[in-house]
């Protein structure tokens, strides 16, 4: 039942229209767990507050509810009477390479997970899925064997038929705050890393910040944050991602040959210093 | 037939008389000369510093078995110490090297802000505030 649901939700298109000297993006949207918005992709070059959505090639009034610049997920509500369908998404995409996702008819496979393309350390690690056919458009559901969303298409990779993809938990994570507030409130701990250092030692801890509170010293090294095991700069750039102003995380540290947790509770950033909001 | 004693006496008053030819005695000196420079020059030879050698230790008696023996034990010494070691047995050296090591400079790496897959995206490099 779930997986005809998600066929349902693909037959949502969305055209964002092309930014000064950008291009536009065409994608697809799917509607979130109880059905009362819809979610999308808008890559970059593309007007996010201007889409245009087409349900069975009907256009359907929306409101754009929020859109995190960061994740490029946008957040939409049908204005009209339109149809409700509900579905269920999974907590976590699939962490191990080689399972099986679903858009559709097409099958794709996953491959791995992405967290820097060249010298560049994204903002949250991506899904790598392999495809058995053509990549369908930004936004498009990738279904569990058991018919919940697991992830959703973000861009095509370079050749080949493999895509990079936005994992369900990042949607869970913007989606808290774009129904609270319309945008995505990154969570702030007041440390600095260099993307250079290949270990994520802390290199600086701003006065009176929650890291300073929690105790969080100058080169301590972190191993995890939360249920992320953190080995590198961008695996601490991923788990930052998905911290909650007011969500207390525990972070486990290392301290010259000494590790040791502490608990710290991120606040909104002050402000944009070197992080998104 | 022996000689009569005025047979004697006639000898003995001709060699009297008799003289060497003249130039005899310079013959003689440079002869002597010669054979003087010729015995200086077989000294210096192997042979003749051996033939020295086994005339000195002749003459030693008992006590050239223990010259001998000394000198033996110091050939020997004298070959251990000067022949050439094996490569793999040259101690190392106990003076430390003045070598610094520069650490390679860490190549750039940037944060995206954004999630922007393009190839001309740029992002932040340095230290990062979280």
């Amino acid at each position: 039942m779930a997986f005809a649901t998600s066929l349902e939700a693909a037959e949502w298109e969305v055209d964002f229209p092309a930014l000064k000297d950008g291009k536009p993006c065409h994608s697809t949207a799917i509607e979130v767990e109880d059905g009362s918005m819809l979610v999308s992709v808008v890559l970059s070059g593309a007007d996010a507050s201007v889409p245009v959505v087409k349900s069975g090639g009907m256009a359907i009034p929306v409101q754009v509810i929020g859109h995190d610049p960061v994740s490029r997920l946008c957040f939409l509500k049908p204005t009209g009477s339109v149809h409700k369908a509900t579905s269920v998404w999974e907590s976590a995409a699939p962490k191990a390479p080689g399972i099986e996702l679903l858009n559709g008819t097409r099958r794709a496979r996953t491959s791995g997970w992405v967290k820097q393309l060249g010298t560049k350390v994204l903002p949250l690690a991506l899904l790598k899925v392999n495809f058995d056919g053509a990549v369908p458009p930004p936004g498009s559901p990738l279904m569990s064997t058991r018919g919940q969303l697991a992830a959703v298409v973000f861009q095509q990779a370079t050749g080949g038929n493999s895509a990079y993809a936005l994992p369900v938990e990042a949607i869970h994570r913007v989606r808290k705050d774009i129904l609270k507030s319309g945008d995505l409130v990154r969570g702030w701990l007041g440390l600095s890393l260099r993307a250079e250092i290949p270990t994520p030692q802390v290199t600086r801890v701003v006065s009176g910040s929650p890291a300073d509170k929690a105790g969080i010293r100058i080169n301590d090294v972190i191993l995890q944050i939360g249920e992320r095991v953190v080995s590198d700069y961008a695996d601490s750039a991923n788990a930052f991602f998905y911290l909650a102003p007011g969500d207390p995380v525990r972070m486990r540290l290392l301290r010259g040959a000494d590790a040791m947790e502490v608990v710290v509770t991120p606040v909104e950033a002050p402000t944009r210093e070197g992080a998104a909001r | 037939m022996k000689p009569s004693i005025e047979q004697i006496g006639s000898l003995l008053a001709l060699k009297r008389e008799e003289r060497p030819e003249e130039g005899y005695w310079q013959d003689f000196l440079c002869e002597f000369h010669h054979r003087q420079r010729e015995e200086a020059a077989k000294r210096r030879t192997f042979s003749g510093i051996w033939e020295r050698t086994t005339d000195w230790f002749s003459e030693l008696g008992g006590a050239k078995w223990l010259y001998g023996a000394g000198l033996a034990y110091l050939a020997l010494f004298s070959a251990l110490v000067m022949a050439p070691g094996g490569q793999d047995k040259e101690p190392a050296s106990a003076i430390p090297v003045n070598h610094q090591i520069v650490p390679a400079p860490a190549p750039a790496v940037e944060q995206l802000d954004e999630l922007d897959l393009g190839p001309t995206t740029q992002g932040s490099a340095g230290e990062q505030v979280f």
